[in-house]
């Protein structure tokens, strides 16, 4: 009789188990393209394979803005996905309006998986103690460089530079000019006109120099401050001198790194895969070079679920944001596309050496977490970045001094912020 | 007396439990739904009580991935105590594919038979490609692994019976019976070089009037890549050694070198030297050089009835999406243009202008599902249209 009855409630729980995600159709926002979405489309695929009951579509919705104005776009149709990508830096953007679901009642649940993620990643996801998503492709900002332009300088390619100086230095030795003083091939690329990454790759630039964007609670920008002013300055020269190309647009100066016009440069993690099967010679990937500090920044998107969305949806929206991080899957995404892996386990993990073992260029990442910082984030951050990336714009082109740009700046976003706060 | 005892137990309790840190005391195979457990760890070269070693660990998961068996390997550790379990995730990959080939005819591929690590392949010919003239009769069995139920050992069993195949020369045209039988075994030393060889006896029928029977030996000496995921360039050979025996005078000598490098993007030149050099009184069924798919395409090859030839070609390949565009990885690669130049110098005894042929060929590389087949179109002394598939 007690071996009837467990059978019935065996098999009582395996329908309720069958059945509670019996189609289940998720739709997922995301902005992974190129050379990132087949690797993506390999781990949904995978899912959707091993969890009968749910089936997710993945969608790319073009880069981190573009989701985001597309995500606000369908609150107000009333047509949104159930799972989303963001920026980590977006987050805010929608947890403002309560359009994120607190994960809180699910990780209570699971009380190991939340101290499994990696510490400041973690902290990204966390907006006022709650968890509004899970860090997905988290990336840290790494020194590239060209292995084959070092060694014909006569530099080592296995040293790259550590320090702004020895970089400096190092910058000096592979920019070659032509007899008519035109340099042919530069030595660094840094924060060149490109509103989505001159002020992404300046940011770490201000923290190497013992400098800070914005005072702790968010509500001063501290860019008229010394230090970041003494970084712009720096920044200005090495155009001025010549080894960084003034006149050349982000795209531009990509395809000459490409080309191997351009010998080193700040590019993120989340491109070495890309650089190693794409570049048309040897990469070398290191630390970003200190000076007063060791900083890099800490990027990225993370998995989110919308709170409109029907409890059966947010299990299953649950179950697969939980699966695309866990320590499988974080290191295959590590491994083929270089974002960072998001769980300690696999950082401690045998699968990484083995992945080491092969593309060695992916392990300089996984070294410079701990000196990784998220950037600063806030409702109105797309245009704070603006304002800031016009800034060393108008420098960079010689219209205003650093002083005078970044003052103007600063009191430009502290009026953003302040009607920020009284909204 | 008793302080030795003592110290001695010491020593050898403290050397056990140093011997016992650190080993791997079992391995446990995951997502294996079609290949044996002891296929994987054959090729693993797992031995019990191995000593954790990243370097050995990531061979191992290299051969794995080079089996051909598997899209993906993962490995992890367990602690168990000082020791651990090893974890191995896989996830096999697709082992049954379509076979058209010019000679061969049309058949099927299993990568995996019966889930133990061996390739068989049959395929049944029931019409003549080249000159589209249809008939009945011939048919190919293969069975063959290179890594033989995951061992170092490698062996192949073939048989063929292919009828009415072609024969033109430039004196003279007729068709023949092939009736084939290898019987072959090798060694696989490091990583994925080693060596094979066969034995060979072949009955040939010309008209049902002319009939003789040809036995030979061959050894095959090869180097491939294992992993060249992240080699921009690599390179990989195979040297034929082919006597003939029992009455058969012959010997053929064929270096196959290949060079691939990856120029720019997915953009990549391949290069392929391929000599043979034949001595004796070889058999005509021994004078075919390459191989249907790796003659000098856009000439007839059986119309050089000369001991050596050496043919030098170069494929440059743009890989491109779905949508046309140039492809940024790999994954996202489906068809690729081809440009193909060839030129073979056919006789070293002699060096003129003659002694060169050329031809140029386009190509489009197609990946499926059931692997990638490569529609190609040759200009030499005449057009000729082949299909490769890999």
């Amino acid at each position: 009789m007690v071996k009837r009855n467990s059978f019935l409630i065996v098999a009582v729980l395996l329908l309720i188990t069958t059945f509670a995600f019996a189609n289940v159709n998720l739709v997922f926002w995301h902005s992974m393209s190129d050379y990132q979405k087949p690797a993506l489309d390999k781990l949904v695929s995978e899912f959707n394979s091993t969890h009968p009951g749910i089936h997710v579509v993945a969608i790319y919705e073009g880069n981190y803005d573009q989701t985001v104005t597309k995500l606000k776009t369908a609150f107000l149709s009333k047509n949104t996905p159930d799972i989303v990508q963001l920026n980590i830096e977006h987050l805010r953007i929608f947890t403002a309006n309560h359009q994120l679901l607190d994960l809180s009642k699910f990780l209570s649940k699971d009380p190991s998986l939340k101290s499994d993620f990696v510490d400041p990643f973690w902290k990204t996801v966390v907006i006022n103690g709650k968890p509004y998503a899970l860090p997905f492709n988290i990336s840290c900002l790494m020194l590239f460089y060209n292995e084959d332009l070092f060694k014909k300088a006569g530099l080592d390619p296995n040293k790259a530079p550590k320090t702004w100086k020895e970089m400096e230095e190092v910058a000096k030795k592979l920019t070659v000019r032509a007899p008519n003083g035109r340099a042919t091939q530069y030595g660094l690329f840094w924060g060149v006109s490109g509103e989505d990454t001159a002020f992404y790759q300046f940011e770490p630039l201000i923290w190497q120099n013992g400098g800070k964007v914005f005072n702790s609670s968010m509500t001063k920008c501290l860019v008229d401050q010394p230090p970041a002013v003494e970084t712009l300055k720096r920044w200005k020269s090495w155009f001025d001198e010549g080894i960084s190309p003034a006149n050349m647009n982000y795209q531009e100066g990509i395809q000459a790194f490409m080309m191997g016009k351009i010998a080193m440069g700040p590019m993120t993690s989340g491109g070495i895969r890309y650089a190693l099967d794409n570049l048309p010679w040897d990469l070398g990937v290191a630390m970003l070079p200190s000076h007063k500090a060791t900083a890099t920044t800490l990027g990225g998107g993370s998995l989110a679920i919308l709170s409109n969305v029907s409890l059966g949806k947010q299990k299953a929206a649950w179950e697969f944001i939980k699966w695309m991080t866990n320590t499988k899957n974080t290191l295959y995404w590590y491994e083929n596309t270089g974002y960072l892996p998001v769980r300690k386990s696999a950082l401690s993990s045998l699968q990484i050496k083995l992945i080491w073992k092969k593309f060695p260029q992916l392990k300089p990442a996984v070294e410079a977490i701990p000196y990784a910082r998220p950037r600063p984030v806030n409702v109105d951050i797309i245009e704070i970045r603006h304002t800031l990336f016009n800034a060393i714009e108008e420098v960079r082109h010689g219209v205003k001094n650093p002083q005078q740009a970044f003052d103007d700046a600063a009191k430009k976003v502290d009026e953003i912020l302040k009607s920020e706060r009284q909204k | 007396m008793k302080k030795i005892i003592s110290s001695l137990t010491l020593i050898l309790i403290l050397s056990l439990s140093v011997f016992a840190t650190n080993r791997i005391v079992n391995v446990q195979i995951q997502g294996n739904t079609f290949t044996k457990k002891f296929v994987i760890l054959n090729l693993m070269s797992y031995k019990k009580g191995m000593k954790v070693n990243v370097d050995e660990l990531a061979k191992a998961q290299n051969i794995l991935m080079s089996s051909g068996l598997f899209s993906n390997v993962y490995m992890n550790l367990e602690a168990t105590n000082d020791d651990y379990v090893l974890v191995v995730s896989v996830e096999e990959k697709n082992h049954i594919s379509p076979i058209v080939d010019l000679v061969k005819g049309v058949g099927i591929k299993e990568s995996d038979l019966f889930g133990l690590g061996v390739q068989g392949e049959a395929s049944i010919r029931f019409f003549n490609l080249s000159p589209f003239e249809i008939f009945a009769g011939g048919y190919s069995l293969d069975l063959s692994s290179q890594r033989a139920f995951g061992t170092p050992f490698s062996f192949e069993i073939a048989l063929s019976n292919l009828k009415k195949m072609q024969w033109i020369t430039s004196q003279s045209k007729f068709q023949y019976d092939l009736a084939r039988k290898t019987v072959g075994a090798g060694y696989v030393l490091s990583g994925n070089s080693g060596f094979m060889a066969n034995y060979i006896h072949e009955n040939v029928s010309i008209s049902a009037s002319e009939q003789f029977a040809v036995d030979a030996v061959s050894l095959d000496i090869y180097d491939r890549p294992i992993q060249m995921q992240n080699k921009r360039t690599y390179a990989w050979w195979n040297l034929h050694l082919e006597k003939g025996i029992n009455g058969t005078k012959y010997s053929v000598f064929t270096l196959d070198g290949n060079l691939y490098h990856r120029m720019i993007g997915q953009v990549y030149y391949q290069a392929r030297l391929y000599g043979v050099l034949n001595l004796g009184n070889a058999p005509f069924t021994r004078k075919i050089y390459f191989g249907d798919t790796y003659n000098l395409k856009g000439y007839d090859t059986k119309e050089f009835d000369l001991p050596f030839m050496l043919l030098f070609e170069t494929r440059i390949g743009v890989p491109l999406t779905s949508s046309f565009e140039i492809s940024k990885s790999p994954e996202l690669s489906l068809y690729t243009p081809e440009l193909i130049p060839q030129i073979a110098f056919m006789n070293y005894k002699n060096i003129s202008l003659e002694s060169f042929k050329a031809s140029i060929g386009l190509g489009v590389k197609i990946n499926s599902p059931f692997g990638v087949f490569e529609p190609e179109i040759f200009f030499g002394k005449e057009l000729g249209f082949y299909l490769e598939m890999k």
